[in-house]
C-alpha cells in the first residue's frame, strides 16, 4: 500500500467517525451525509466505504446492530463506542495538524 | 480490553465465516436497492435505476472481497485451509510422509536429546543459591609443577585465619570428605560423609527440609555427634518417617542424633564438585559437624581442608583474588613446612571448577548431534524438492489460475510446517528413549548427568528447533518450486530447465551432505583409534585381582592399634583357603587417589620441591596384583614390620629419571629432609596409577607396615582360584572376625577399575559414532533418493539413448558417474572440513595425530562402499528400462 492510499484511508476513517457524531446511522446514509457535508465534493465509493466500516468495526471504534431503516428495510446501523470517541478527538488533533501545516506551506511562498 | 474485543470479533468472524458473508451481503443489498429505489424515485426504469445504481456502487463483487479481507481474517483462514490442504495431501503420499518425519524426527530427538544433557550439566544453575557468587579457596604452591597442586585447599588454622581477616566474603566455610560405617540392622554399609563446620549450609544457601543446620557449639569436640541425612537416606532408613528427629543412627559404632534432613537432590559435594574430590563419594549422603580439637585449631602445617566461600555483594573475584593474595603474603611465614612455606592463594568460581572439564565435551556433542540435524534438513529438503518435481502441474494449473506466488509459497511452508511438528512430536519420544540411554552410558565424570531430564527448556527448545527446521529444510523447496512462468508452464515447454535448476539445487544439498558426513566421520575415526590405543594400553597389573575396601575399626584409635588391625585383618584374609596371594595398599591404582611427597636421592641433583608418587604396599602386594619384578626383590615379610627397616621399591620410570646409568639396587633415596636413607631393594615394572592415557610418573612403594597406618582405611587385594562370590565371602567373615561392625565396600576386580577409568572416553566415542552412523545412513538415502529421482526423470533420455545404440553399461556408468561426481565434490569439501574439525579435536586424542593418516585414507573408503551401493541400485535399474517402454515414457 503506498503512503497517498494510506493518507486517504485515514480520511476516510476520520470522516465516518466525525460523521456518526450525532447517532447511529447506516452505510449509505453515511455515504450520503459525507457528501452533503461537502457540498457534494467528497464523494465516498462504497468499495471503499464498507471495508472501512468493517475496520473500524473490528477494531472496535464502532459498534453496528441490525434495525429498520427510514424506508422500512433491514439496514446495519454503526454507532461511534467510547473507544471510537477518542480515536476521533485524536484523528482531529493531528488532522488539524496536517492542514495547516499544509496551508502554511501553500501560504508561504 | 479493545485488543481482545477486536480479536474476539475476528475469530468469530473466521469462525462464522458464513454467516458474516451473508450479513455484508445483506448489508449491500440493502445499499444497492436504497439507490435503486432512489433512482425509481427520480423517474428512471427499472432497469435505468439498477444500472445506474450499480455504477455508482461499483463492483458489488469487489466490494465483498475487499470487505472481506479488511476483517484481517483473510490470512488466518488461509492458513487453516493450507493446513487442511496440506494435510491431505501430505496423506495422499503416506511414504514420502513417513521418511521424511522419520529423518527430522531422528534428527530432533537427538538433537533434543543432547541438549537436554548439556541443560542438566551447564545451563540449569547449580541449586545453591546464586552459583556464580561461590568460589574455592586455594592455597598451592607454586613450584610444585604436579598435576592437580593447584587444587590445594588451605590447613585449618590458615581458614580460620582467612575467616577472621577477609572482608570480601559474606560467608566462608570448611569441609572434608570420608567414608564411614553406617550400621543398619545386622549389615554395616560404607556412606559418604562430609565433615562440615556450622556455616556450611548456610553459605551453600540450603537449608535442611526437617530439623536444623549445624551450629557452633555442635563443633566442640565430644558434642559433635549430630548428623544431617539426605533425602534418600532418609526414604530408604526411615521410609520418610516424620519423627525422624527423635532417632539416630550408627556411625562407626557411635550414635549420631539426626539433627535434620536434607531436601531431594541436595548431595554437595559431588566427586564433580570438587577439583580431587574422593573418588569413592559420588553424592554426599550424610553430614556431620566438624569438631576441631585446641591440636588441628594450631597445626598450621598438617591439614588442608576444601574452603568454600561466597563473595559479598559488590565484590568481584578479582576484588577477593587480591585481598587472598595479601592474606596469603602475611600467612606464609607461620609456615614451616615445604609446601606451605611457599604457598599463594588462589580464588576459583565453583562453576569454572564444576564445569571447566564437561564445557568442552558437551559443546562437542552438541555440535555433532547439530551436524547431523543439518544432514537431516538436507534430506527432508531433498525429498520435498523431489515431491515439487512431481507436484510441478499442481503448482503450475494453481499460478495460472491466479495464485500469487506468495500465496504459494506460504502453502509450501505450511506443509513444511506440518511435517516438522509431526517430526518434533515424534522427536519428543525419540528424545525420552535416548535420554534414558544416555544415562545408562554415564562415565561418572560429567555433573549432574543424572538429573538429565527432559524439562520447560528443552520442551521449548524442541518446539523452537522443530520449527526452525521447518523453515531451514522447507525455504528452498518452497522457493524454488514455485518460480513458475506461466507461459512457459502453459507452452510446456519451459518445464525442462526448471528441471534443470532444481537438480543442481539437489545436487548442491546432496553434495553438501556428503561433506557433513565426511567431517563427522573423520571425527569419530579419530575417537575410535583414541579409543582402541587406549584400550590397547598395558595397565601393568593382572586384571582379574579382586579388591575391596577396608574401613578402619572404631576401637583401633591409635598408630598402634590401627596397625595392629590392620596385621590381623591381612594375617586372617591370608590365612583362608583358596586365597594364592594377599596384599595391602593405602590407595589403588586408577581410584582417583594421589599421594605425592618430597624426594631426595643420593648421589643425584636434587631440585627444589622435588616430588614423588609414594604408596604402602604390604609384601604381598605385588604377587596380588601380578606386578613384574624387574629386579632386585619384593619385600621381607620381615621388613614390612613397624621397626623401620628403611627400604623402598621403585618402578621403571623412577629408575630411569633418577638413576639412569646405574644398578638401582642398593641405591638410596629419603622423603624427609633429615631422615636416615632408604634403600631401594627392587625395580618393578611401570604400571597405569593415575588414568590410562597417563604414562607412569617415578613412583615408590613403601611397606606398609612400616608407614603412618592411615585412619581412613586401606584396600586389600587378592588372587583367588575360587569363584568370586566364594572369595567376598571369605573376605567378609575374615574382616568380620576381626570386628564385626566393619563392612567391606567397593569390591571390584582390577578390570573394573580400568573400565571405569575409560568411561570418559567411551561414553564420548560411543556417541560420536552413533551419530556418524545415522548420518551416514541419512546421507546414503539422500545420494539413493537423488539418483532415483534422476533415473525416473531421465527414462525418456535413456530410452531414447538406448534406441540411438548406446550400451546398458554405457546408460549404467551414466547415472553411476552422476553419482561418484557429487560423491567426490562433498569428499572433496568434507575432507577439507574435517582436517579442521580434527584440529579442533586435538586435545581429545589420545596418540593419534591430528591428521591420522588411517582415518582420512579410511573415511573416504568407507564412505565410498556406503555410497556405491545407494549409486549401484539406481544405475542397474536405469540399464534395465526397456526402450519401448521408455521412449513412450513422456
Amino acid at each position: 500500500m503506498t503512503k497517498s492510499n494510506e493518507l486517504l484511508q485515514g480520511t476516510l476513517d476520520l470522516l465516518i467517525l466525525k460523521v456518526l457524531t450525532p447517532g447511529p446511522m447506516h452505510g449509505l446514509a453515511i455515504a450520503d451525509r459525507v457528501r452533503q457535508l461537502s457540498n457534494d465534493v467528497l464523494r465516498v465509493n462504497q468499495s471503499a466505504l464498507y471495508p472501512a466500516l468493517h475496520r473500524l468495526e473490528h477494531q472496535a471504534w464502532i459498534a453496528a446492530e441490525w434495525g429498520e431503516s427510514e424506508n422500512n428495510r433491514r439496514a446495519k446501523f454503526y454507532s461511534l463506542t467510547k473507544a471510537g470517541r477518542a480515536r476521533l478527538k485524536s484523528e482531529e488533533a493531528s488532522w488539524d495538524r496536517l492542514s495547516s501545516a499544509v496551508y502554511g506551506v501553500l501560504r508561504s511562498v | 480490553m479493545r485488543l481482545i474485543d477486536s480479536l474476539r470479533r475476528r475469530l468469530h468472524s473466521l469462525f462464522h465465516r458464513d454467516a458474516a458473508n451473508a450479513e455484508l451481503n445483506d448489508e449491500l443489498r440493502f445499499h444497492l436497492d436504497t439507490l435503486i429505489e432512489r433512482n425509481i424515485a427520480q423517474g428512471m426504469s427499472h432497469r435505468q435505476a439498477r444500472t445506474a445504481a450499480e455504477a455508482e456502487f461499483g463492483s458489488f463483487a469487489e466490494a465483498t472481497q475487499s470487505s472481506y479481507e479488511s476483517r484481517g481474517t483473510a490470512l488466518l483462514a488461509d492458513f487453516a485451509q493450507d493446513v487442511r490442504y496440506g494435510l491431505r495431501s501430505l496423506r495422499r503420499q503416506p511414504g514420502f510422509t513417513a521418511v521424511t518425519v522419520l529423518t527430522l524426527a531422528l534428527g530432533i530427538g537427538a538433537c533434543a536429546a543432547i541438549f537436554s544433557l548439556v541443560n542438566a550439566v551447564l545451563l540449569r544453575s547449580l541449586p545453591y543459591g546464586d552459583a556464580s557468587r561461590l568460589v574455592y579457596l586455594y592455597t598451592p604452591n607454586p613450584h610444585l609443577k604436579e598435576r592437580g597442586s593447584d587444587a590445594m585447599g588451605p590447613s585449618i588454622p590458615d581458614f580460620l585465619d582467612i575467616g577472621a581477616q577477609a572482608r570480601s566474603f559474606a560467608s566462608m566455610t570448611m569441609f572434608d570428605q570420608k567414608n564411614m560405617n553406617l550400621t543398619t540392622g545386622d549389615q554395616p554399609e560404607r556412606v559418604g560423609v562430609a565433615q562440615v563446620d556450622s556455616s556450611f549450609f548456610h553459605t551453600l544457601e540450603a537449608a535442611p527440609l526437617i530439623g536444623r543446620e549445624f551450629r557452633d557449639a555442635d563443633q566442640e569436640p565430644g558434642n559433635s555427634h549430630s548428623v544431617i541425612l539426605s533425602y534418600s537416606l532418609w526414604q530408604s532408613l526411615f521410609a520418610a518417617s516424620d519423627d525422624v528427629l527423635n532417632r539416630s543412627i550408627t556411625l562407626d559404632g557411635e550414635t549420631y542424633h539426626i539433627a535434620g534432613v536434607m531436601p531431594p537432590g541436595f548431595g554437595y559435594p559431588h566427586k564433580t564438585d570438587l577439583a580431587y574430590g574422593n573418588g569413592n563419594i559420588a553424592s554426599t549422603q550424610l553430614w556431620v559437624p566438624y569438631a576441631l580439637t585446641a591440636q588441628q585449631r594450631a597445626n598450621r602445617d598438617q591439614s588442608s581442608i576444601n574452603a568454600l566461600a561466597r563473595l559479598a555483594p559488590g565484590v568481584t573475584g578479582k576484588d577477593a583474588q587480591a585481598e587472598m593474595s595479601a592474606i596469603a603474603a602475611r600467612l606464609r611465614p607461620l609456615h614451616h613446612d615445604l609446601v606451605f612455606s611457599g604457598m599463594i592463594a588462589l580464588v576459583k568460581p565453583v562453576t569454572q571448577v564444576v564445569l571447566g572439564s564437561a564445557r568442552p565435551q558437551m559443546l562437542l556433542l552438541f555440535g555433532a548431534v547439530g551436524f547431523v540435524l543439518l544432514i537431516a534438513c538436507a534430506n527432508a529438503a531433498n525429498l520435498l524438492l523431489a515431491r515439487a518435481a512431481t507436484r510441478r502441474h499442481e503448482l503450475g494449473v494453481r499460478t495460472t489460475l491466479g495464485a500469487s506466488r506468495g500465496r504459494l509459497v506460504r502453502q509450501m511452508l505450511t506443509e513444511s510446517l506440518l511435517l516438522g511438528s509431526a517430526a518434533g512430536i515424534i522427536g519428543v519420544g525419540l528424545s525420552l528413549f535416548f535420554i534414558r540411554a544416555l544415562i545408562r552410558l554415564n562415565p561418572g565424570n560429567i555433573p549432574h548427568m543424572e538429573t538429565t531430564s527432559l524439562d520447560l527448556r528443552t520442551m521449548i527448545f524442541l518446539v523452537l528447533i522443530s520449527f526452525a527446521t521447518s523453515i531451514l529444510f522447507g525455504t528452498l523447496p518452497a522457493l524454488s518450486s514455485t518460480r513458475i512462468n506461466v507461459s512457459e508452464f502453459l507452452s510446456s515447454a519451459g518445464t525442462r530447465g526448471l528441471i534443470a535448476d532444481r537438480r543442481r539445487l539437489r545436487r548442491g544439498l546432496v553434495v553438501a551432505q556428503v561433506a557433513l558426513v565426511v567431517v563427522l566421520l573423520t571425527g569419530a575415526g579419530l575417537f575410535l583409534r583414541s579409543y582402541l590405543k587406549v584400550l590397547s594400553v598395558q595397565t601393568g597389573f593382572s586384571p582379574s585381582t579382586l579388591t575391596v575396601g577396608l574401613p578402619v575399626s572404631a576401637s583401633a584409635n591409635t598408630e598402634d592399634k590401627r596397625r595392629a588391625f590392620y596385621a590381623s585383618v591381612l594375617e586372617g584374609v591370608s590365612s583362608q583357603p583358596g586365597l594364592s596371594a594377599t596384599g595391602l595398599i593405602n590407595s589403588l591404582p586408577l581410584s582417583d587417589s594421589e599421594s605425592l611427597t618430597m624426594l631426595w636421592v643420593d648421589g643425584y641433583p636434587n631440585r627444589k620441591n622435588q616430588l614423588v608418587e609414594a604408596r604402602d604396599t604390604s609384601s604381598g602386594y605385588f604377587t596380588a596384583m601380578q606386578i613384574p619384578l624387574l629386579r632386585g626383590r619384593y619385600f621381607t615379610p620381615y621388613e614390612d614390620t613397624p621397626a623401620s627397616h628403611s627400604v623402598v621399591i621403585i618402578n621403571q620410570t623412577f629408575a630411569n629419571t633418577y638413576l639412569a646409568g646405574k644398578d638401582p639396587i642398593g641405591q638410596r633415596l629419603r622423603t624427609e629432609p633429615e631422615a636416615p636413607w632408604s634403600t631401594i631393594v627392587g625395580v618393578v615394572q611401570d604400571i597405569r596409577n593415575e588414568s590410562l592415557e597417563t604414562a607412569a610418573v617415578p613412583q615408590i612403594y613403601v611397606p606398609f607396615f612400616s608407614s603412618y597406618p592411615s585412619s581412613y582405611g586401606a584396600v586389600i587385594a587378592v588372587r583367588s582360584s575360587l569363584p568370586q562370590s566364594a572369595t567376598i565371602a571369605e573376605l567378609r567373615s575374615a574382616v568380620r572376625s576381626v570386628d564385626p561392625n566393619l563392612a567391606i565396600s567397593h569390591i571390584r576386580v582390577m578390570s573394573e577399575l580400568t573400565a571405569h577409568a575409560t568411561a570418559p572416553r567411551r561414553f564420548q566415542t560411543t556417541l560420536l559414532t552413533v551419530f556418524s552412523g545415522i548420518a551416514l545412513f541419512l546421507a546414503v538415502v539422500g545420494v539413493y533418493g537423488l539418483l532415483a529421482y534422476t533415473v525416473r526423470q531421465r527414462t525418456g533420455e535413456i530410452g531414447l539413448r538406448m534406441a540411438l545404440g548406446s550400451s546398458r553399461a554405457h546408460i549404467a556408468r551414466l547415472i553411476l558417474s552422476e553419482g561418484l561426481s557429487l560423491l567426490l565434490a562433498g569428499l572433496g569439501i568434507g575432507i577439507v572440513g574435517g582436517i579442521v574439525f580434527a584440529h579442533l579435536l586435538r586435545s581429545f586424542l589420545y596418540q593419534v595425530p591430528a591428521l591420522d593418516p588411517l582415518t582420512f585414507a579410511l573415511v573416504p573408503v568407507l564412505l565410498f562402499l556406503a555410497t556405491l551401493v545407494a549409486c549401484l541400485v539406481p544405475s542397474i535399474r536405469a540399464a534395465a528400462i526397456d526402450p519401448m517402454v521408455a521412449l513412450r515414457h513422456e
